[in-house]
């Protein structure tokens, strides 16, 4: 079993990995929309 | 953006009359960050528990081992179901949108869950019951019927407009398939009764390693997916504020 | 107007104008009768294969059409706009399910019957008193069809692609319902002797009850404000 397990693990890793590119990209939109709506409460 | 823990009580803007805010998503990015190195580990521990510290099964072989992942699988889609009816409930109440969010980002998520539970079940049963898809036993035909719904629930999400009205009727339609859940299993099971029964689950018991590796892997899936649904309803919150920053 | 009158109203004007058109239910009973056709080329005709199978045919045949009927009782509506007259009216959103409800379940039944003497003369059952049971089974099923159908044909009524979606939708919510039906016609018409045909009426009016319930309560957020 312990082939599976590795194999397993590998599978698990490379998801994770696209789980934490996912959740940077979400942070810089997060952050660029942040900086546009304090800007935009600026103008009003 | 450095997080820091714990998160400090942005909960309370869930109960606010704000719609939607960069605060919010922040908030969900926090949760699915702060878990996400726990659920890294968890997830190997649970694998390691699952192929390797378990024994293997006397009767059944090694492909009983993907039982500990069905489970896990089986009770998230359960959970999630259950947030896309909560989600859906407090939505007709309060009328606001990040409870769509969570209801819609529940589905999401639940529909991957029981996707793995409707492949992994036939995966055992093969080998085990001699079939890919037993007919007649309740658990399985309640699960089939459940992904319908909620693949249903998808396709009438993608094709209503945005809008209020997509809401509320994402929210009833959520209401009703999760109430209809234990009257299939019921009407399943009854009918059941009066067809001849191929299979007879066998009652197994279980060496405490095995519950322990089960244990895990349970926690590992119910971790993985609040991750999920963070990530998702930071996702939605995200896009709808731009599209409100563009409109404005 | 009273609750009741005004309930009334409403199912005789989608009567009247199912009545007028003639086009609904020509079409219903005729696709109705279409499949119990194909169905039986689809197997052997006649064989004892195609027998066995035709309860579950009787239910398709059944089913599939009463798409066709919910689909349309609220497009009717929407081409003329006259639900917004519907929601004005004094009429309370409880009232206008029940109405709209009453209507399909009247229409669904008067054509589930014609289809159900078809399908008897079509698959060579004889006629005879067990052929009632069958009609009370169609009448609760029906029930419990257009009560969830009426419900979700209103919610789809905008959907550009409604007449696909609505079985969607549909279909995998009512399976309690089609279960007893088609296992309670199955032992009228094939069984030796009739055991559990009580406890399928009782289910099917359990669930019936619980839709029916659902679809009052919930209507009220599915018709625009």
């Amino acid at each position: 079993m312990t082939y599976l397990f590795f194999g397993y693990v590998v599978i698990w890793t490379i998801l994770f990995f696209y789980l934490v590119f996912l959740m940077r990209s979400q942070k810089q939109v997060n952050d660029k929309l942040k900086a546009l709506s304090e800007t935009l409460d600026q103008h009003d | 953006m450095s997080f820091t823990w714990p998160p400090d009580l942005y909960f309370l803007i869930m109960l606010s009359p704000i719609n939607t805010s960069w605060r919010l998503a922040r908030l969900y990015l926090r949760i699915a960050d702060w878990s996400l190195i726990p659920l890294y580990f968890l997830m190997v521990v649970a694998l390691y528990g699952a192929f390797l510290y378990a024994p293997t099964e006397r009767e059944m072989g090694e492909v009983q081992r993907i039982f500990y992942f069905h489970v896990g699988a089986a009770w998230n889609c359960f959970l999630a179901f259950f947030g896309v009816f909560l989600g859906g409930v407090a939505y007709l109440i309060t009328r606001k949108r990040s409870w769509d969010h969570l209801a819609a980002s529940c589905v999401e998520v639940g529909v991957v869950f029981t996707t793995m539970v409707l492949t992994t079940g036939p995966i055992w049963a093969r080998p085990i019951w001699n079939t890919w898809w037993p007919w007649g036993d309740p658990r399985i035909m309640t699960t089939m019927v459940l992904w319908l719904i909620y693949v249903a629930y998808l396709m009438l999400r993608s094709s209503l407009p945005e809008g209020e009205t997509k809401y509320k009727y994402c929210a009833v339609f959520g209401i009703i398939g999760f109430l209809d859940v234990p009257i299939v299993w019921f009407s399943i099971r009854w009918w059941r009764t009066i067809h001849p029964v191929v299979i007879t689950s066998s009652g197994a018991e279980l060496e405490p390693e095995m519950i322990h590796a089960l244990f895990v892997s349970v926690i590992a899936m119910t971790v993985l997916c609040v991750t999920l649904v963070m990530l998702r309803m930071a996702m939605r919150l995200n896009s709808s504020m731009a599209e409100e920053l563009t409109h404005s | 107007m009273n609750p009741i009158a005004l309930t009334w109203v409403l199912v005789g004007k989608d009567l009247k104008i199912e009545y007028r058109s003639r086009q609904a239910y020509l079409t219903t009973v005729f696709f109705a009768l279409l499949i119990l056709v194909i169905f039986n080329f689809a197997f052997d005709p006649g064989s004892p294969a195609t027998r066995e199978a035709a309860p579950g045919i009787l239910w398709v045949a059944l089913l599939f059409p009463g798409i066709i009927r919910l689909n349309r009782s609220f497009q009717v509506e929407m081409e003329e706009g006259t639900l917004y007259g519907l929601i004005l009216s004094p009429a309370d959103r409880g009232v206008l399910f029940l109405g709209k409800f009453l209507a399909n379940w009247l229409f669904l039944m008067v054509v589930d019957l014609l289809v159900l003497l078809a399908f008897v003369i079509v698959y060579n059952f004889s006629f005879s008193i067990q052929l009632l049971w069958i009609a009370l089974l169609i009448v609760l099923s029906a029930l419990g069809f257009s009560a969830v159908g009426t419900l979700l044909g209103a919610m789809v009524s905008t959907i550009r692609t409604r007449e696909v979606l609505l079985p969607v939708l549909l279909f995998p919510i009512i399976l309690p319902i089609i279960l007893p039906a088609v296992s309670g016609t199955q032992e009228i018409l094939l069984a030796q002797e009739i055991q559990s045909l009580g406890r399928s009426v009782e289910l099917l009016l359990a669930f019936d009850v619980i839709y029916l319930a659902a679809g009052f309560v919930l209507f009220d957020y599915v018709v625009a404000d």
